[in-house]
């Protein structure tokens, strides 16, 4: 009985696993983002200018497709 | 967007809290909103006036006598609910106006968010196949990079920003997102703000400046994360904000109307905050109803916020989890060939040393 046990194969998440799952840090650290200024300015203009594009394109297209 | 009448908020707010004279009043709307009623009580107004003059005396008295006004105090009835009648068809007509006002904003809101959601999508594509170009290499943090919760709060304020813009005609107002973060040597968790979407075009003096949650209480931000709870903060005016201490006590005088939105993680708490600043005495609604009201469609994007945090996070522990592999991968390698060198030598040594 017990040799059949022990090969049993846990599907569900262990204790340990828990346990290295919380170990991840969750709360990240500011390091992972763009801090500079201007950097950031240059960023953030690249992608709304970007996005505006996508925005038109998105309105003409659903404009024609009623 | 402007805002309907006072009157027809209070009619709203009476319907809302007494529901059988607010089924009444809907009925009435209904009635005076359709124009074959409209017509007809018009009709009948010029049919039941007509009658009242034909039935009046004109001749016998002078207008300066009292007299003459005695059978005519039908007409001044009939001519009270003639105005009473106009004044709410124009009322009707003014909320029919916001309520379709309303709608154009609300399509608009869906329209962008979609294409929010299409740019994300296309981004995580683009990583997706420029990770499976080479199946025996092994993802680096520069493979994520393309896409980060800070892009996608910029997109997020550019539109809360842009929204407000149509809405009030004025650009004085200011959208930020708020991050909380740890650091790595103190472990001291801080807010720090990490996007923004303004008119100037210049990053805010306190973009990435570190409030820390255990030192700095007495700012309103602060505060807000510390409580911990999924409610949406909304300050009226300048007084509140000065009392509550938004940003400390000596910036905030510009600053008229704040609102703070917090996006909520189940296991986590409030992991960012969104702000709403209205300068210049740019008013976004009059009550808190108001407000929340007005405020109420952008929870779209912070649900595009909240899951793009999770998104975050996978992308975080993924490239952790590569990270390992290929570290571990260089490690194997080495000492695999470090035992054939090992081997080797031992080989070579022993077909160099003299034999026995």
């Amino acid at each position: 009985m017990n040799k059949t046990m022990g090969k049993l194969i846990h599907l569900l998440p262990q204790k340990t696993n828990d346990i290295e799952y919380t170990g991840i840090n969750f709360v990240p650290e500011g390091t992972d983002y763009i801090q500079d200024h201007t950097e950031f300015e240059n960023r953030r203009k690249q992608l709304i200018s970007e996005y505006e594009i996508q925005l038109k394109q998105y309105i003409n297209d659903s404009m024609q497709m009623i | 967007m402007k805002k309907p009448v006072k009157t027809v908020m209070f009619f709203k707010k009476v319907s809302r809290n007494y529901k059988k004279f607010g089924r009444l009043i809907n009925r009435f709307y209904n009635i005076l909103k359709s124009p074959f009623a409209r017509t007809l009580i018009n009709f009948l107004f010029t049919v039941v006036f007509a009658f009242e003059m034909q039935l009046s005396d004109f001749h016998t008295f002078k207008l300066n006598q009292l007299e003459f006004y005695q059978d005519k105090v039908h007409i001044l009835v009939t001519f009270v609910f003639i105005v009473v009648y106009n004044w709410l068809v124009l009322l009707i007509d003014s909320y029919q106006k916001y309520q379709v006002q309303s709608t154009k904003c609300i399509r608009e809101i869906v329209n962008r968010e979609t294409v929010i959601n299409q740019t994300i999508g296309r981004k995580l594509y683009d990583i997706t196949s420029s990770i499976s170009v080479k199946s025996s290499s092994i993802p680096t943090k520069s493979d994520f990079s393309n896409l980060s919760y800070q892009d996608i709060a910029a997109l997020v304020c550019h539109n809360i920003y842009d929204a407000i813009k149509i809405s009030t005609d004025k650009e004085t107002h200011q959208v930020s997102l708020m991050q909380k973060f740890k650091e790595k040597r103190s472990g001291l968790e801080y807010i720090k703000m990490i996007s923004y979407g303004n008119a100037n075009q210049i990053s805010p003096s306190v973009f990435d400046r570190h409030f820390y949650l255990g030192r700095d209480q007495s700012y309103f931000q602060v505060r807000i994360f510390n409580n911990n709870q999924n409610n949406i903060f909304i300050l009226t005016n300048a007084a509140e904000i000065k009392k509550e201490c938004v940003y400390g006590k000596n910036s905030n005088e510009k600053m008229t109307q704040y609102i703070a939105i917090p996006v909520f993680c189940e296991n986590q708490g409030i992991i960012s905050l969104l702000q709403i600043e209205m300068a210049d005495d740019v008013q976004i609604g009059r009550t808190m109803d108001e407000i929340r009201d007005f405020v109420k469609p952008f929870m779209a994007y912070i649900h595009i916020l909240t899951v793009n945090y999770y998104q975050d996070e996978l992308f975080k522990v993924i490239v952790k989890k590569f990270d390992i592999l290929k570290k571990s991968k260089e490690r194997k390698v080495f000492s695999e060939g470090m035992r054939k060198y090992e081997q080797n030598y031992g080989e070579t040594n022993t077909s160099i040393a003299p034999k026995d």
